[in-house]
């Protein structure tokens, strides 16, 4: 589904050029579930970023099934992104002053969609997630677990065909991370290609693929 | 835009906002009293350099409040003992000075710049066809205070102020030199009477009035004096011309004398309306709740009013744009969030501009408020709306620039 090629990636950090990710090549496939893992720093976030367009390769090639992708201007890349990808980030990325309901609405209401099919979409999503009950709650009064169910009840409205999830599960007990993860196996079932950033073997072992990025470069 | 966002993101740091609503009031309030100030300063052209004028401002709108002198002649000997009270004060020299119009004799030469309406300028008074014409009026001191200065023929002596049955003087603005020449006569209908006028002179064509902040040439008025026609009206006419010139004779403006503040004349006004039975007055861009602060204006000369003025409108604009950086540095992780969710930069800019819109036009209804409610006009300097487009434009445009052209454009950057 996505193949990269030859992909650089460097950050200024002061005066000298930070080389993140060095002629990587990767591939994720439709329909699997991929870990993507590695040690801290090194370049997983920044990969991401470059998957759905919110961060610029240096060099490099992007096929997204098949076609190359041109991804050189913000607005451009807004468009892939929004069309493709479901996001999860590394830390729960919700409005405090919103509901739970608005916060899963908010990228339906930027796509314009009517008012009454939003609410079809976020309560079904939310009933399928089990926070159907948390809908009217603001996301301080959530548990963690609540919370990054109800990020991933955000990407999944937007109907992606790409989950792409930051360490989900990075700061949830052991028993909420299997509830995360089983749902993630679910909906994998159900279609979506899904792309987990983890430090954890335990939920690498649930996925079909696992990558890791070692000194800017991807191993299978 | 996002509606919901609209409202909420609104009521998001009420207390830095609140913070800003007032500074932006205090600034506008005070940056308003020094713009009157400053322009009823360069009113005087030199002439009283640093003696700022309190502008008096009658209220007496009401026709019904009106008729009354015009019917009762007791009540118009009182406002003739007033207004001779304001001559005679000991704590400020008096200038009466009122714009009103005035009818003349109709003549086909008269171009449409002098008329005073756009509609029904002609019409017939006791028998005379008449057009309506600008005109000022003003009383003795008038020249001591005003540019008034004559180009041709002389300005007003001290007789022309004497009420002369039928005859009055008046001078008339550059732009009548075609019309009429110094000795001309025709008649005019002042205020309820008709008199016959001979022009004694022409005004300088570069004399002007500042009315609200804006400056106005004399070229096309004319100039007639405030006529002192005693106490007891003779005519019928007379009485309902003694009425109008008396009710107009006591708007004008109060000199302070020295070793006296604003707060004595306002306290001596006050106390001479309460023995005369008038209504009291409206101190035009006056703040009439911090007397002090209003000394402190009036005794400032006008090098300082500009500095002081300039000193608090940068210091409210640097307060403000401080705090809206703070606002939007705190904002910024839920703009990341839209911008995430699907949000163009254009809303976001939306955003943005509506929330510092919104400050900026509470802190304007706050100001109106207080203005209307103390002093009873609303009075805005147009110089002030004037001061308040660049502080929006620039507080938006960095904000704008800090939030969504590096946070969108750059989004790299951690
Ligand atoms: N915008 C940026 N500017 C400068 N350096 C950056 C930027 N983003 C990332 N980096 C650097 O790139 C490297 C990789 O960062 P990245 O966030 O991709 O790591 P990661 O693998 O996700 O780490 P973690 O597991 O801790 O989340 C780090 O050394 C980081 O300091
Ligand atoms: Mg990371």
């Amino acid at each position: 589904m996505i193949t990269i090629k030859h992909l650089f990636k460097s950050f200024k950090q002061g005066k000298v050029d930070f080389k993140v990710l060095d002629d990587l090549d990767m591939t994720i496939k439709e329909g699997k579930m991929t870990a993507i893992m590695g040690r801290s720093g090194a370049g997983k976030t920044t990969l991401l970023n470059i998957l759905c367009g919110l961060c610029r390769m240096d060099s490099g090639e992007y096929y997204f099934q098949g076609k190359p992708i041109d991804l050189s201007t913000s607005s451009k890349a807004d468009k892939f992104r929004n069309q493709n990808f479901g996001i999860i980030t590394q830390q729960p990325s919700l409005l405090n002053d919103y509901t739970v309901y608005e916060n899963i609405a908010l990228p339906l209401e930027y796509q314009k969609i009517a008012k009454k099919d939003i609410e079809k979409i976020v309560t079904e999503t939310a009933q399928e997630l089990s926070i159907d009950e948390k809908l009217e709650q603001y996301p301080d009064e959530l548990s963690g677990g609540q919370l990054q169910r109800v990020s991933i009840a955000r990407a999944l409205c937007q109907n992606p065909s790409i989950i792409l999830a930051d360490e989900p599960t990075g700061s949830l007990d052991s028993a909420a991370e299997i509830e995360i993860v089983e749902l993630f196996k679910k909906l994998n079932g159900l279609g979506k290609t899904i792309v987990i950033i983890t430090h954890s073997s335990f939920i690498a072992s649930y996925c079909d693929e696992v990558i890791t990025i070692k000194d800017g470069k991807a191993f299978t | 835009m996002i509606k919901y966002e609209i409202t909420k993101n609104l009521f998001r740091y009420k207390t830095l906002k609140i913070m800003s609503i007032i500074t932006l009031s205090l600034c506008f309030f005070s940056v308003n009293i020094i713009l009157s100030n400053i322009f009823d300063v360069s009113y005087m052209d030199g002439r009283q350099e640093n003696r700022i004028p309190l502008k008096l401002v009658d209220n007496m709108d009401e026709t019904r409040t009106l008729s009354i002198y015009f019917t009762d002649i007791n009540r118009l000997r009182d406002l003739k003992l007033f207004s001779n009270e304001l001559e005679n004060a000991e704590e400020f020299d008096y200038c009466a000075f009122y714009s009103n119009y005035i009818n003349i004799a109709y003549n086909q030469a008269i171009p449409q710049e002098m008329f005073a309406f756009q509609e029904h300028v002609r019409g017939t008074v006791y028998g005379e066809d008449v057009l309506g014409v600008n005109a000022i009026q003003v009383g003795k001191t008038a020249s001591e205070f005003f540019p008034l200065f004559t180009a041709d023929g002389r300005y007003f002596t001290d007789q022309d102020f004497n009420f002369n049955d039928k005859y009055i003087n008046i001078i008339l603005g550059s732009s009548y030199k075609d019309i009429y020449k110094v000795g001309d006569q025709t008649k005019i209908e002042y205020w309820g009477k008709l008199f016959d006028a001979t022009i004694v002179g022409f005004l300088d064509a570069k004399s002007y009035i500042i009315q609200h902040g804006k400056s106005i040439s004399l070229s096309n008025y004319i100039i007639a004096p405030f006529l002192d026609c005693g106490d007891d009206p003779i005519q019928e006419d007379d009485k309902v011309y003694q009425g109008i010139s008396y009710t107009s004779f006591i708007n004008g403006y109060a000199f302070l004398k020295d070793g006296y503040n604003t707060t004595d004349i306002i306290s001596k006004i006050d106390s001479l309306c309460k023995i005369y039975d008038i209504p009291a007055f409206a101190y035009e861009g006056m703040n009439t709740i911090s007397l002090g602060f209003l000394n402190f204006v009036l005794q400032l000369g006008r090098q300082e009013l500009y500095i002081f003025g300039a000193v608090t409108y940068f210091t409210a604009f640097l307060s403000f744009y401080i705090i809206q950086q703070f606002i939007s540095s705190r904002n910024r992780e839920n703009y990341r969030i839209h911008f995430l969710m699907g949000a163009r930069p254009l809303a976001i800019t939306g955003y943005i501009s509506l929330d510092i819109l919104f400050q900026i036009i509470a802190a304007l209804v706050g100001t109106t408020f207080v203005y209307s409610f103390y002093i009873g006009t609303i009075y805005f300097n147009v110089k002030l709306i004037l001061l308040v487009f660049p502080m929006i434009v620039i507080t938006i445009s960095a904000v704008v620039y800090r939030d969504v052209v590096k946070n969108y454009y750059f989004k790299e950057k951690k």
